[in-house]
C-alpha cells in the first residue's frame, strides 16, 4: 500500500484537509444522486469508511440501506461483493474453501477459492439472519483485515469495509448479534424514514424512465490515503480526557458513572469504543474545517459509536431505558 | 518550533486568560452575593421571629413595662442582619481563576470550538507536526478576539431573589410592635394591677397569670365565653359522680346534666357502670341533646337491630352449640369458642358503628350460604379452574376458548420458565393451577352382545404305542469306580429293604425290583 503520510508543516496540512474535504464532498455528491435524504447517515458511513471502521446499518425495510452501500462502492470503485445472510449459511460460504481442482499435468490439487469476503466493500445483508457460526467467520476479517482458511491465511486488501444491514423489526427466527461482533462496528446508524419532500423526491426519481448512471469519482488508493489524513489529525489531552470520561462513564461502577448507568446498564463500552470516538471525531473535525479534534466532535458522533456498546440490563429495559438515554446522559 | 522563543500565540493566550480571568473573578464575586441574598433575607427573619418570642415570654412572665431592646433597635437589628451575613460570606470566600478554566469559558464564550485551549495544549507541546501548528495559527484570529472579550454579555445564571422574607419581617416587626403597646395599654388601663402594687412588675406576675387561668374571682365578661366543660377530666370526674353515691358532693353543673339527661339521653348511658360508657355520654354541661345527636345515636344503637341480632346469635348458638363445629362449612372458620362465652352480650351491649354493620352484613351473607350448603361442604370460592390443557381450538357449540392455542399444555406462565426466566434473571413464582393428584379417571362400559367364534373341528384318534423299531441306544460306560458306586448302593439299599421279609413283600419287592430291572444276578460282581 502507500507510504504513511507525512504533514511536517502547516500548509501541508491545510492541503491534506482541503483535499479530504474534496474527496468527501465529491463522493458525497455522487451518492446524493440516488440516495434522497438520509444526510446523517450518509455522513457515517462515508465517516466511517474513511476512518477504516465497519458501519451497521438498523432500519426497517425499504429504506434505501443496500442502495447506499451499493452506491458508494461504485461511486468510489471498489471491488463490492453483496453477502445476503441466511440461516443456511456456513463460514466457508463467505470466506473462501479449499476445492479440488486439475492441473495441468492431469493430477489434481487442491486450490483455494476465495469467498465474498475477498473485496473492499462486503455489503453483509441482514447479518442477524445467520447463525452466529456464520456470523463469527467475520470477526477476524472485520479486526485483522485477513481470512484463515486450514493453514492459510489471506490479507485482505486495504480499504476493507463491511456494511451490514439488519431489521430490527422482524426477529423471528434472527440471531442477535454478540457483543465480539457488535464491538467491531465503528458506528451502528439508525436508518429511518424519509421526509415528505424526499418523498416526493423518491417518487420522481424512480418511477419515471429517468435513469441514473453513478460515475465512480475516487478510488482505493485515495480512500486509503485519505485514512492516513484523519489519523493525522492530533487530538488534545483535554479531548482524550473527555473521551475516556464518556466511555468510562457508560461502565457501572466506574467514578464517572451516574447514576441512571449505574442501575440499568449491564456492560459499558470497550476500549474499542474510545478508539471509535477519537477516529470519528477526528473525521467530523476535518469536515469542520479544524486541525484538531474537539470535545464538541465526541458529542457529535458518541451516539452513533456508543449506541450499540452499552448493553442495558432487565430492569433498564423494563423501564423503558434505551442506549440513546444513556449517551445522552454520559455527554450531557 | 523553537522551544525557547516564545509563540505570539502564547502572549495572546496569556492575554486571554487575564481578561477572562479578571472578569470571571468578578462575575464569581457579584454571584455570590446574588447567592447569598436569599439565604441573607430568610436569616433576616431570624431577628422578628426572636424579638416577638422575647416579648412574648416576658409578656407571660410579666415583665411587661419596658422591652430589653427598643423598637428601632430591633429594626436596626434586623436590618444590619442579612448585610452582615451577605458580607462575611464575601469575605470568607476566595475567588481564584484557574488558567485552563479561564481559557475554557473564552472559547465557550467565542464559539472557537476548542481551539483556544488545543492551541494553548499544543504550543506546550515539544514536537509539532503539521497539524499542530495548523491549529495552533488556526487559533490566532479567536486569541485576538478572546482579549477584547467581554463576557458579562453572557447570560447569567440569575438564581432567582427571594423577597418574600422581606415583608414577613416587616409584618413580625410590626406584630411585635403592637405587642408591646397592646401590653403597655393594658398595663396602664388595669387599675387593680396599677392599685395594688403601684405598677410593680411583681403585682403584675401574680395577676396575669391569675387571670389567664381563672382561679381567681371569675370575671363577668368572661362567664359567657367560657366554654360548657369540655375538659376530659371534667367530664371523668362527672361520670364518676354519676356512678357514685349520692352523698358525694355534686357539682351544680353535674346535677343540670343529670337532671335533664331523663329526656333525651338514651337509658344504656345512665345504665352503664363502664367508664368508656360514661366518657361516650353526651355532653356533661347538662344541656339537652340535640336532635340531631339523638338521631345519630339511634342510627348507631337501633333497638330492632339489637333484637335481630340477638335473635341471630341464639339461632347461631343453637345450630352450633360449640366451637368443635369451627372449621367447618366456610374455610374462614368460626368466630365462636370452644368454651361458651358471653362475647354476644357484651357485643350487644357495645355500640356498633357503620363498620361493624357492614361486617353483620357479611356475616348474615355467610350464615345464608352455609344454611344452603348444610354446613358441610367446603368453601368454593378459592377454588380455580385448573390449567386448561384442551387441544381443540373452541369448547364446541362455536365457542371460543380464550386459552386454547391449539398447542395445549400449560398457559403462558409456565411457558416462561425455563431458559427465559433464567436469562431474565427474575424469579417468576411457580403459578401451575391444576390438580395435584393425576387427575379425573373416567371409565366408560359398553354393552356388548356376545359373538360365536368361528374355527376349525379338530378330529379325535388314537394315539398308538410307537411299533418301529427306535434304533440302537446309547450305553454309556461306566468307569470302575462309578460301576462300584452304584453297586454298593444298591446293596445298601437291598440290606435296607431285604427282598424276602415275607411273602407278600418278597413278592411285591421281586416284581418291583423285577420292573426295575436289578436282580442280584444282573449286578456285577465286585
Amino acid at each position: 500500500m502507500s507510504s504513511t503520510l507525512t504533514v511536517e508543516n502547516s500548509d501541508q496540512a491545510r492541503e491534506a484537509a482541503e483535499e479530504f474535504k474534496k474527496v468527501h464532498t465529491a463522493i458525497r455528491t455522487e451518492v446524493a444522486k440516488v440516495m434522497v435524504g438520509q444526510d446523517a447517515v450518509v455522513e457515517g458511513v462515508l465517516a466511517a469508511l474513511f476512518s477504516a471502521g465497519h458501519v451497521l446499518l438498523e432500519g426497517v425495510p425499504g429504506l434505501g440501506k443496500t442502495l447506499l452501500v451499493s452506491s458508494i462502492s461504485k461511486v468510489i470503485d471498489l471491488s463490492f461483493s453483496r453477502i445476503q445472510f441466511t440461516p443456511d449459511m456456513m463460514p466457508a460460504d463467505i470466506r473462501g474453501t479449499n476445492v479440488l481442482s486439475e492441473n495441468e499435468g492431469g493430477g489434481t490439487k487442491l486450490e483455494f477459492q476465495a469467498g465474498p469476503l475477498v473485496a473492499n466493500l462486503v455489503l453483509a445483508d441482514e447479518i442477524n439472519r445467520a447463525t452466529p457460526r456464520t456470523q463469527a467467520a467475520l470477526l477476524e476479517s472485520m479486526q485483522e483485515k485477513q481470512i484463515s482458511v486450514g493453514n492459510r491465511t489471506i490479507k485482505l486488501e486495504e480499504p476493507f469495509c463491511v456494511m451490514a444491514t439488519q431489521n430490527p423489526v422482524e426477529q423471528e427466527g434472527t440471531y442477535p448479534l454478540p457483543e465480539a461482533q457488535l464491538d467491531r462496528f465503528l458506528f451502528k446508524l439508525v436508518v429511518g424514514y424519509p421526509t415528505e419532500e424526499d418523498y416526493r423526491t423518491i417518487l420522481r426519481r424512480t418511477t419515471a424512465n429517468e435513469q441514473i448512471e453513478l460515475k465512480p469519482v475516487s478510488d482505493a488508493a485515495t480512500i486509503v490515503q485519505m485514512r492516513q489524513v484523519v489519523r493525522s489529525v492530533p487530538v488534545p489531552e483535554h479531548v482524550e480526557t473527555a473521551a475516556i470520561q464518556m466511555v468510562m462513564g457508560t461502565q457501572p461502577g466506574t467514578e464517572y458513572a451516574g447514576k441512571l448507568v449505574n442501575e440499568v446498564v449491564a456492560l459499558g463500552a470497550s476500549p474499542r469504543g474510545v478508539q471509535s470516538l477519537i477516529l470519528a471525531g477526528k473525521v467530523r473535525a476535518l469536515l469542520e474545517g479544524r486541525f484538531a479534534v474537539a470535545v464538541e466532535d465526541l458529542k457529535a458522533v458518541a451516539a452513533d459509536v456508543l449506541r450499540h456498546r452499552v448493553l442495558i440490563n432487565f430492569q433498564g429495559m423494563s423501564d423503558g431505558v434505551t442506549t440513546e438515554d444513556i449517551v445522552a446522559e454520559v455527554v450531557k | 518550533m523553537s522551544q525557547g522563543t516564545a509563540h505570539p500565540l502564547s502572549e495572546a493566550i496569556e492575554g486571554v486568560v487575564r481578561n477572562a480571568s479578571n472578569q470571571i473573578e468578578a462575575f464569581d464575586k457579584s454571584r455570590l452575593v446574588r447567592n447569598q441574598i436569599p439565604v441573607a433575607l430568610q436569616v433576616m427573619l431570624a431577628v422578628p421571629i426572636f424579638a416577638v418570642l422575647a416579648q412574648a415570654m416576658r409578656w407571660y412572665l410579666g415583665f411587661a413595662s419596658s422591652p430589653i431592646i427598643p423598637w428601632s433597635g430591633w429594626a436596626i437589628l434586623t436590618l444590619l442582619l442579612p448585610v452582615g451575613w451577605v458580607a462575611a460570606r464575601a469575605l470568607s470566600s476566595q475567588f481564584h481563576v484557574d488558567r485552563l478554566r479561564a481559557i475554557r469559558i473564552a472559547d465557550r464564550q467565542l464559539s472557537s470550538s476548542d481551539r483556544l485551549e488545543t492551541a494553548d495544549d499544543f504550543l506546550h507541546q515539544s514536537e509539532q507536526d503539521g497539524f499542530m501548528k495548523a491549529a495552533i495559527e488556526d487559533a490566532e484570529k479567536w486569541a485576538a478576539k478572546g482579549q477584547a472579550l467581554d463576557l458579562t454579555d453572557s447570560p447569567e445564571q440569575n438564581s432567582g431573589l427571594i423577597w418574600w422574607p422581606v415583608p414577613v419581617a416587616v409584618l413580625i416587626l410590626l406584630v411585635s410592635f403592637g405587642l408591646m403597646q397592646l401590653e403597655r395599654s393594658f398595663a396602664a388601663g388595669s387599675p387593680d394591677l396599677s392599685d395594688g402594687s403601684g405598677g410593680d412588675s411583681t403585682a403584675a406576675i401574680e395577676a396575669t397569670p391569675a387571670q389567664k387561668r381563672g382561679k381567681t374571682e371569675p370575671e363577668p365578661k368572661e362567664e359567657p365565653e367560657q366554654p360548657p366543660a369540655t375538659k376530659p377530666d371534667d367530664r371523668s370526674d362527672k361520670a364518676v359522680n354519676r356512678q357514685g353515691s349520692a352523698g358525694s358532693s355534686i357539682p351544680d353543673t353535674a346535677e343540670e346534666s343529670s337532671g335533664k339527661l331523663s329526656e333525651g339521653e338514651t337509658r344504656e348511658s345512665q345504665q352503664s357502670a363502664n367508664p368508656s360508657n360514661a366518657k361516650g355520654s353526651p355532653s356533661a354541661s347538662g344541656q339537652p341533646s340535640k336532635a340531631g345527636d339523638e338521631k345519630k345515636r339511634k342510627k348507631k344503637t337501633p333497638k330492632k337491630t339489637e333484637s335481630k341480632e340477638r335473635e341471630k346469635k341464639e339461632r347461631k348458638q343453637e345450630e352450633k352449640p360449640s366451637g368443635a363445629t369451627a372449621g367447618q362449612g366456610s374455610s374462614k372458620g368460626s368466630d365462636n369458642n370452644a368454651a361458651p362465652s358471653d362475647w354476644a352480650s357484651t357485643s350487644q351491649s357495645a355500640t356498633p358503628d357503620d363498620e361493624d354493620l357492614d361486617e353483620e352484613d357479611e356475616v348474615d351473607d355467610e350464615e345464608e350460604e352455609q344454611e344452603s350448603r348444610g354446613g358441610v361442604q367446603p368453601n368454593m370460592r378459592d377454588r380455580r379452574t385448573p390449567v386448561n390443557r384442551d387441544l381443540q381450538i373452541g369448547f364446541g357449540n362455536n365457542r371460543p376458548n380464550p386459552d386454547a392455542n391449539g398447542r395445549g399444555g400449560p398457559g403462558g406462565q409456565k411457558k416462561s420458565r425455563g431458559v427465559a426466566s433464567l436469562v431474565l434473571g427474575v424469579p417468576i413464582p411457580d403459578r401451575v393451577n391444576g390438580q395435584p393428584n393425576k387427575g379425573r379417571i373416567r371409565i366408560t362400559q359398553q354393552r356388548i352382545t356376545p359373538e360365536t367364534e368361528i374355527s376349525d373341528p379338530t378330529t379325535v384318534s388314537e394315539r398308538p404305542a410307537k411299533e418301529n423299531a427306535v434304533g440302537q441306544l446309547h450305553h454309556p460306560e461306566f468307569t470302575p469306580w462309578l460301576h462300584d458306586y452304584v453297586r454298593r448302593f444298591f446293596l445298601q439299599q437291598r440290606a435296607k429293604y431285604p427282598l424276602n421279609r415275607n411273602t407278600d413283600s418278597s413278592e411285591s419287592s421281586a416284581s418291583s425290583d423285577a420292573s426295575a430291572g436289578i436282580n442280584e444276578s444282573t449286578l456285577p460282581a465286585s
